[in-house]
């Protein structure tokens, strides 16, 4: 008689192929073609030859705050793997849409390839509904995402802005599913730098160029003190009829730029 | 560090919880409110993980209007206890909400009731109820002058005196939202 030992076979890799094909349609991550992706991929990196992990973008300042004529977002450009400076030149804005802008902090993979996906979800809103869809359920999106990955080590600290019926609007997510509302935000390494002199610099009716200004020595004074921060300052403007990008300046020319000036940290004269 | 209060007062209950959002040593939000109304006649306090307390207390409240909306009638304040905690025992065991409560409502028919929920799934109907650190400093005073005879206005009176001793021997302090629940429905009362 012979018994029947199917059910007692390990799947196969096409088993699994075909397993996978399943979540095609959906945003997901490619995992290794192996039944248990987990503890092979441990065992991978457990290896001596093994490469090290890539983590960009872990020290950062960014900050974005509200007032009478819209959204400013100022961020530094510097990416960093430990002590290592990988580039001066980062984008840490992210121009999810026309409408809307995000920020990036924490992992730079995970803030642009899920601010990415939200750029498409916002479009398809778009063209689904006939109108823009709001910052507060743009932001809900990401939120969900993130939470839906919770545990799994995401790494995320965005803000994200723009302009829609209810006017200038400013939300904070980062990964662990946190998101709220808010008029002042700074996010990464030199946020508590940057939230010194924002807080005390800041007025609802501040004028464009001074609102401009705020931001850009909020983040200068964040890159002088945090070491992994730095590059250049990057500042945008949220407008009712869209972003605008207003200045690339690098911080060693604001630093030769400010050093006359007072107050600031200029070495006392004997 | 989050602090959530609430206790029963003659007319209803009052409901006390901390407004600030914190992120390691940063405050990042000092207007947050952790009350939530439901259906109109239910308090709704919560307190811990962040992503989970606004993803668990969105999930009960739409849970509650889809009731209504099948039944035709909302459901009372013990059986909405009793539906919160089933839910958070029901997650346990495999993927905790990270939450604690407090449910506060009145009902015509029984009145004012109070509820001390935990992310473990324990249930308790008190008279007062306190969650966080605060409770170490706040529920011997409460022993000593909470009475459910208390009026609305020496309920606030307690709740000040509650805030007060907070501020004096606690580490952490920051603002409050206070909310009051009766037979009228819900009232925020300005408190800072």
């Amino acid at each position: 008689m012979n018994i029947d030992f199917e059910a007692l076979k390990e799947p196969t890799l096409f088993d699994d192929i075909v397993d996978d094909l399943k979540f095609l349609d959906k945003p997901h991550f490619e995992l290794p073609p192996n039944s248990n992706p987990g503890e092979f991929l441990q065992h991978v990196f457990e290896h001596p030859s093994a490469p090290k992990k890539l983590e960009f973008a872990h020290g950062t300042t960014t900050l974005a705050f509200v007032y009478a004529g819209g959204v400013v977002v100022a961020v530094d450009s510097k990416s960093t793997q430990g002590p290592y400076v990988a580039s001066r030149s980062v984008k840490k804005v992210l121009e999810i849409t026309p409408t809307l802008l995000g920020t990036m902090a924490g992992g730079a993979a995970d803030c642009s390839f899920w601010e990415r996906e939200l750029g498409k979800r916002c479009r398809l809103y778009e063209l689904r509904n006939k109108e823009l869809i709001s910052v507060a359920a743009a932001s809900k999106i990401l939120a969900n995402i993130v939470y839906s990955y919770k545990g799994y080590g995401l790494s995320m600290g965005t803000m994200i802005t723009g302009w829609d019926k209810t006017g200038p609007c400013l939300y904070y997510v980062d990964n662990d599913g946190t998101r709220l509302k808010g008029q002042r935000f700074s996010v990464g390494s030199g946020s508590t730098y940057a939230y010194g002199v924002l807080d005390s610099g800041y007025k609802w009716d501040l004028n464009d160029e001074d609102a401009y200004e705020l931001g850009r020595r909020a983040v200068y004074h964040a890159t002088h003190r945090d070491a992994f921060s730095g590059g250049a300052i990057n500042v945008y403007h949220v407008q009712q009829s869209g972003w605008k990008k207003i200045s690339t300046d690098d911080c060693f020319k604001l630093y030769q730029k400010y050093y006359d000036q007072v107050p600031i940290n200029k070495p006392a004269a004997n | 560090m989050e602090t959530l209060l609430a206790f029963i007062v003659n007319d209803g209950v009052l409901c006390l919880a901390d407004a600030g959002i914190t992120r390691s040593i940063v405050k990042m939000k000092e207007d947050e409110d952790k009350i939530m109304v439901l259906e109109g006649n239910k308090l709704l306090l919560s307190a811990g993980e962040p992503g989970d307390r606004a993803q668990f207390c969105e999930y009960i409240a739409k849970n509650l209007k889809l009731y209504n909306l099948r039944h035709g009638y909302s459901l009372s304040t013990p059986a909405c206890a009793n539906f919160v905690r089933s839910e958070l025992a029901a997650s346990i065991r495999s993927n905790p909400y990270q939450v604690n409560l407090i449910l506060a409502g009145f009902d015509n028919d029984t009145g004012a009731s109070l509820f001390f929920l935990d992310y473990l799934g324990s249930l308790q109907k008190l008279d007062f109820a306190c969650h966080g650190y605060a409770s170490y400093f706040l529920l011997g005073l409460l022993d000593r002058h909470h009475k459910t005879t208390l009026s609305a206005a020496e309920g606030v009176d307690l709740m000040r005196k509650c805030v007060e001793e907070l501020q004096t021997r606690f580490l952490v302090n920051g603002k409050y939202v206070l909310k009051h629940i009766s037979k009228d429905g819900v009232m925020v009362i300005p408190f800072n």
